[in-house]
């Protein structure tokens, strides 16, 4: 019997050749169907011609990460199609949409296969003494079950072309994409109302010409896949039996961050271009309503300046980078440090070190990220694990910057950044804006009847002093990347040096003591389990679908999610710790650096890790087989490696 | 910088009014013009990097008398090079590790400075001849030569006070004591009176005594009749044959608590009080007569006067007493030696000063006395007494020195000349005065500095003041400004901040056109760091603190910035201090993004471009080495910016004025009035003009967020079909 609304779908092709908006159409229909969605989007550091995919996982229930299985795999050219068919990622039963003259493709003529992998697959097919092209992989796929539908494109299009008169060739290669998710969907007998009505919403507000060769495009595809398997295959979509209470959002982490940000009152965001932030900036400009002011700078290092210049006025600012430009900002950030100041950095992870996998993910910032800079500052590090997270995170970010008037990064990633899921409509009734000890004018009079010197650093209980921005009357005071008086002039003083380091340190005790625990760490399962996972950021989703796979399977597992990771929360995470029987660390970078973070402020060293380090995010069935590979074989760690 | 984004660009109307620089009389009424008061601008703080400075010491004259430089504080008032008394705005001290120069002038006492301190000062044209023209510019110690002059002040403040007030309440069981007037006039007689009591008197208990020789009879007359004229009271006269003295003694305890109060007691502490040091000059005789009868010796015959006291701070009342006459006295000491106290004299011997003296103390010429024919030794001016050097000592020291800085006039005088501190000060007061002059708001003013001696000025301003990081202070400043167009935002920073380490900011920055002003500090070195070789050095170039000529080549800041898209670009130059401040102003208002390279001699390590260098003494024709663009008739407004040919012409002209090596110009280079980056964000973003980043309520009722961000969102949400 077949499987329903479960299963995996992945379309692929050269940079720039529209893999990104198809694999949207094929999400939306799927999602304004009523069901759930993760997309997963992989790219190379390119900007047009190298290889990049986008897997979309489909689910009546909840599901927060990818899944190692494709059932459909959607192509139109042939790099597509021999990478993932020679990966094995295809199951048996399953279906490769290609075009037929792809077959002919000769391996060696493949310019953007990496010099490895091209010379693994030569030397394979070789040694079996099979043609030197794509046809033979395909040959393989269908030794192993693997099903295959035939789309001669270029018929399909100088028909459609035929149809709404359109001659030209490059405006008819764009509906290429279409026609395949026509065949996808297709093949998999989803309803084609839906479909049509995605289409005709997506191109709202295109020509009707350009409506109508999509159309046609889904139409033609939809039919060959008919044509060619009338009983459909083993997966099948349909529409939600049971459609979703309220209105879902279906977005990625970028877009999750800005919206927080417009909702949290940040009114002046700086950015420099890079992988893979650039989209929430983008994002924030193109949405001018949101009122934020959106400077591109002339480098990172003018970014954080500039945000932190606007933060001393009283306005919320931020900027958005990945790790080679977070490195840039380290010297600003201990300059924001002594100085108080409220800004908020977004640091969506990429895998590094220098400029690494630009586009691929990794949790590999974490100890650099607790203690960028030199000297000691008080900061608040966070990390959100999935896209609510992301938003409602946002709003702490700003609220706890400007309660304990200190920097704060936000640590999302790749994974997070560029992968898209559903999540309910973000409720922001609950949300309250706090602004901690920012002081009016007339408060700011009355302390200095309007004299200068406010002792904007004055010490006190909490470590946090009253606020006073540039502009406001009566609150002049200076700032000093030197160490200095409550009024801001600079000393070398020592008695004033050690007054000074534990007023400001002392706001990590504060912000400890305040910050509820929900918002400190996340704890699911059941507290008896045999085995504790711990992680932090965005392998949550992985962890989760995971667990309930273990669970099925008769292993019970429990998961203790890290959000707070400086003032790292000791207190509540040994408590749950030092309950569990076996702990398993879970994180995206080779050297384990929450385990070591961990062990610095608890003392409790993890049995095992779970390590990736490919620039691939985990998957579901990864973590799963992680889990009990490690149970069994007891081994200190466990790489995981899928993804192509 | 008062910035409205949304109008369309065009010529700012003068925020500046008509100023008068003087202060208004007392009681003048509120419609008088505004002061402008460059105090309201200044910072009271510590200055740890200043390398120029003084021994802890060092005496100062302040007001009145002289204070060691390690005793004075915040608030007190010294004398400057121009005469008149300055607040102490900062005192600053360091160690120091090096050579001390010890200057030693004729005539007046000799004083140590670090060798980069400047010394008003003019330099010996001839050895044996006095120059014909003396105009005293400051000069680092170490360049000073024996010959050389240096100049102090003749303190020139005159306020005429017609009564001193007693200021001793009459005690309340006190009734039989005759009462005495609760203000006394300040006759000749007082005068000479006061005179006498500094040289000669004491207060025992509730006595004062004046101790006389006994041959000065008539002084003793005199102090009686003083004292039954002003206070009618009888003063006891009592020789005393066995000490050769004339006492004449006052009994009430008022009159003593008034003198003890008013002119000290003990010969080491005696001093003019500030009323009588100001007095006009034709009073004060009286009080030099007194002072002389008492302390003073004159010979009619070698035609010398001579004044001795073991007051410090006497001494130099004295001279300063005696300067105000037009006397020249030589002031020499005699160091303290088992059973003695030092000793200070003062000499008047030249004919001129002794005949003028002569005429005070009312004593006629010797018959058959000629005149001596000793020429002057100093040059009396008509504002400064310039003194030959006479020695150039240097010793190594290791310890604390001090430096101060002044309000207003940004100088001090010690015992033996007036002296400066570094340039950083000069257009540090161009920028307080600048601010002053436009009536800005203190507090919406904000000052952002980078790191470098420049750095520091953002402590000095009373303004909102950020001292950002190394290079980047242009993009602090921008955050500020784009999130609070209100502010008017000045960045201030070195060559190696804004042309090394920061110069991708400088590019940007040009780019962008926001409506601030960058002012450069120019001096070819990185000073903080001792002095190695800046991004303004040219090529080929060693300054003494280079151990091999500088082998990258020089960046020009002005063409630079005209090709980075500065929308004004100005040059001036840190010693031409009222020209800097005029370009200051002029860059605040510009409406865009105004650049001021501000060349600037570095006295300690820059040995090239110093400050001579720059007023061309090196040169054989003498010229200066800078003048004013605007003395050549050259424009460099761009008077309608549409206009290509004419941008196209400026711009050209202007790159090519920023080439001119031989002599440098100072003034407006370039200036085009060009949408602004604030006018740019406003046409994006909707909210912008009317409420920018600073000021937008975030916060909605009840704590909630103050924007409803569910329209946006719903951009996201699924359709469900």
């Amino acid at each position: 019997m077949a499987v329903q609304n479960r299963l995996s779908w992945m379309i692929g092709g050269p940079q720039g050749s529209g893999v990104d908006s198809s694999a949207r159409m094929f999400a939306l229909a799927c999602a304004n169907g009523g069901l759930n969605v993760f997309g997963r989007r992989e790219y190379y550091s390119n900007i047009k011609g190298e290889h990049s995919y986008f897997q979309i996982r489909v689910d009546e229930k909840t599901i927060r990460s990818a899944i190692d299985d494709v059932h459909v795999l959607a192509t139109f050219e042939a790099e597509t199609l021999l990478r993932h068919l020679y990966a094995g990622e295809v199951v048996a039963g399953g279906v490769a949409i290609y075009d037929p003259k792809d077959l002919e493709v000769k391996i060696e003529s493949m310019g953007t296969l990496e010099d490895r992998l091209a010379q693994e697959i030569l030397e394979d097919l070789t040694t079996r003494n099979r043609p030197l092209t794509v046809g033979s992989i395909v040959e393989d796929a269908k030794k192993n079950g693997i099903k295959t539908l035939e789309i001669d494109y270029n018929k399909i299009l100088s028909e459609i072309g035929k149809e709404t008169g359109e001659t030209e060739f490059a405006k008819l290669q764009i509906v290429k994409n279409t026609v395949c998710v026509g065949a996808s969907l297709g093949v998999l007998g989803f309803e084609h109302d839906a479909i049509k009505r995605t289409v005709d919403d997506i191109f709202e507000k295109k020509s009707d010409k350009v409506k109508r060769m999509n159309h046609l495009a889904i139409e033609r595809g939809y039919q060959a896949a008919k044509q060619a398997f009338p009983q459909g295959i083993d997966w099948q979509l349909r529409r939600s039996s049971t459609p979703p209470q309220g209105t879902r959002l279906f977005l990625q982490g970028t877009v999750a961050v800005g919206l927080g940000k417009i909702v949290a009152g940040c009114r002046f965001h700086t950015y420099y271009p890079i992988t893979p932030a650039t989209d929430e900036s983008e994002f924030l400009e193109s949405h001018p309503q949101g009122n934020v002011v959106v400077v591109q700078t002339e480098d990172e290092i003018a970014a954080i300046a500039m945000a932190t210049g606007a933060a001393l006025t009283g306005a919320r600012s931020s900027t958005s980078t990945s790790g080679p430009g977070f490195c840039l900002m380290a010297e600003v950030q201990g300059w924001a440090g002594i100085n108080e100041v409220p800004v908020v950095i977004i640091n969506y992870q990429r895998a590094g070190p220098s400029t690494g996998l630009p586009t691929r993910h990794e949790q590999g910032d974490l100890l650099f990220s607790l203690h960028a800079g030199h000297g000691d500052f008080p900061r608040i590090v966070m990390a959100p694990g999935d896209l609510e997270e992301s938003f409602f995170m946002t709003v702490d970010a700003f609220n706890w910057a400007e309660r304990y008037q200190v920097p704060v990064v936000f640590l999302s990633d790749k994974n997070l950044a560029n992968n898209s899921g559903i999540v309910p409509f973000y409720d922001t009734s609950r949300l309250r804006i706090d602004r901690g000890k920012l002081i009016t004018e007339d408060e700011a009079i009355e302390v200095t009847k309007e004299d200068f010197h406010y002792p904007r650093y004055l010490d006190s209980e909490d470590g946090i002093s009253k606020r006073t921005v540039l502009g406001m009357r009566g609150g002049i005071h200076w700032a000093t990347g030197d160490e200095h008086t409550p009024q801001g002039h600079i000393t070398e003083d020592p008695e004033v040096r050690v007054m000074m380091m534990n007023k400001r340190m002392g706001k990590e005790r504060t912000a400890l003591q305040e910050i509820p625990k929900e918002k400190k760490i996340n704890f699911y399962g059941d507290p008896n389990a045999p085995v504790t996972l711990v992680s932090w950021g965005s392998t949550k989703g992985a962890i989760l679908d995971a667990m309930e796979v273990l669970k099925a399977e008769g292993l019970n597992v429990n998961f203790l999610q890290v959000k707070l990771l400086r003032p790292f929360p000791t207190q509540e995470v040994t408590e749950i710790l030092k309950r569990s029987k076996l702990k398993i660390n879970v994180e995206m970078n080779f050297g384990a650096q929450f385990a070591h973070a961990l062990r610095a402020e608890t003392g409790i060293a993890c049995d095992h890790h779970i390590l990736k380090y490919n620039g691939r995010p985990m998957t579901q069935d990864e973590i799963v087989r992680g889990v009990k590979k490690l149970l069994e074989d007891k081994a200190p760690k466990a790489v995981l490696t899928h993804g192509v | 910088m008062a910035s409205n984004p949304s109008t369309p660009p065009q010529a700012k109307p003068a925020v500046a009014k008509p100023v008068a620089v003087v202060a208004p009389p007392p009681g003048a009424a509120p419609t008088q013009p505004k002061t402008v008061n460059v105090a309201h601008w200044k910072e009271d703080v510590h200055n740890d990097w200043c390398p120029g400075c003084v021994l802890p010491d060092t005496l100062i004259l302040t007001n009145p008398g002289v204070e060691r430089i390690d005793a004075i504080r915040t608030g007190h008032r010294v004398l400057t090079a121009s005469g008149r008394y300055g607040r102490v705005a900062e005192v600053m001290k360091h160690r120091h590790r090096g050579m001390m120069y010890r200057l030693v002038p004729k005539a007046f006492s000799p004083f140590v400075l670090t060798p980069e301190h400047p010394v008003l000062a003019v330099r010996r044209e001839r050895r044996k001849r006095h120059n014909e023209k003396l105009d005293p510019a400051y000069i680092e110690a170490g360049q000073l030569r024996p010959g050389d002059y240096v100049a102090f002040p003749i303190p020139r403040e005159t306020i005429d006070v017609p009564e001193l007030p007693l200021g001793v309440p009459r005690r309340a069981m006190d009734r039989r004591s005759r009462r005495l007037p609760e203000r006394i006039p300040v006759t000749a007689a007082f005068l000479r009176l006061a005179g006498y009591y500094v040289a000669e008197g004491h207060v025992h208990r509730r006595e004062i005594c004046f101790t006389f020789h006994a041959r000065e009879k008539l002084f003793a007359r005199d102090v009686v009749k003083a004292v039954g004229d002003l206070f009618d009271l009888r003063a006891t006269t009592r020789e005393r044959p066995e000490k050769t003295t004339l006492d004449v003694a006052v009994a009430s305890s008022r009159l003593a608590a008034f003198f003890a109060a008013t002119f000290g007691t003990g010969a080491a502490e005696k001093r003019v009080p500030l009323a009588l040091m100001q007095l006009p000059p034709a009073k004060q005789r009286a009080l030099l007569v007194g002072l002389w009868r008492g302390d003073g010796w004159v010979s009619l015959r070698q035609r010398r006067a001579t004044y001795k006291t073991i007051s410090r701070v006497l001494a130099e009342q004295v001279k300063i007493l005696l300067l105000r006459q037009g006397i020249v006295p030589t002031v020499t000491e005699e160091a303290a030696r088992p059973g003695h106290r030092a000793a200070f004299t003062l000499n008047v011997v030249h004919d001129d000063d002794f005949d003028a003296l002569r005429r005070i103390l009312g004593l006629k010429s010797l018959p058959g006395s000629r005149p001596s024919g000793r020429s002057r030794r100093v040059v009396l001016g008509a504002s400064h007494v310039f003194l030959p050097l006479r020695r150039v000592e240097t010793f190594p020291y290791d310890g604390m020195v001090y430096n101060l800085v002044v309000d207003g006039d940004p100088s001090y005088v010690t015992a033996g000349a007036a002296v400066h501190n570094c340039g950083d000060f000069g257009i540090l007061n161009a920028v307080q005065m600048a601010l002053a002059e436009l009536e800005l708001p203190n507090h919406k003013t904000a000052v952002f500095s980078g790191i470098g001696c420049s750095g520091k000025i953002s402590h000095f301003v009373r303004a909102y003041g950020v001292h950002t990081l190394h290079g980047r202070v242009l993009p602090f400043a921008t955050g500020a400004k784009l999130a609070n167009p209100e502010l008017n935002v000045l960045a201030v920073g070195g060559d190696g901040d804004g042309l090394g380490i920061g110069a991708g900011h400088f590019v940007g920055t040009g780019r962008r056109n926001l409506d601030m002003a960058y002012i450069i500090h120019d001096n070819g070195v990185y000073g903080l760091t001792k002095g190695q070789a800046s991004p303004t050095l040219p090529g080929g170039a060693q300054p003494k603190s280079l151990p091999s000529p500088n082998i990258n080549n020089a960046v020009n800041p002005l063409a630079l910035a005209l090709a980075t898209g500065y929308t004004w670009i100005g040059r001036g130059y840190a010693y031409d201090i009222k020209g800097l401040k005029d370009l200051i102003k002029q860059a605040i208002q510009h409406r865009g993004m105004a650049f001021l390279d501000v060349m600037q001699p570095c006295p300690t390590y820059n040995n090239i471009n110093t400050k001579e260098w720059y007023e061309g003494r090196d040169r054989a024709d003498k010229m200066p080495r800078t003048y004013r663009l605007s003395e050549t008739g050259y424009d460099g407004v761009v008077k309608n910016p549409a206009d290509p040919n004419e941008v196209r012409d400026k711009q050209v002209q202007a790159y090519l004025k920023s080439q001119e090596l031989e002599r440098l110009p100072l003034g407006v280079y370039y200036a085009i009035n060009l949408p602004t980056f604030e006018d740019k964000v406003a046409s994006h973003v909707p909210g912008y003009a009317a409420a920018p980043p600073a000021k937008q309520p975030i916060v909605g009722a009840g704590g909630k967020p103050g924007i409803n961000v569910d329209p946006i969102t719903q951009e996201y949400a699924v359709k469900n079909f």
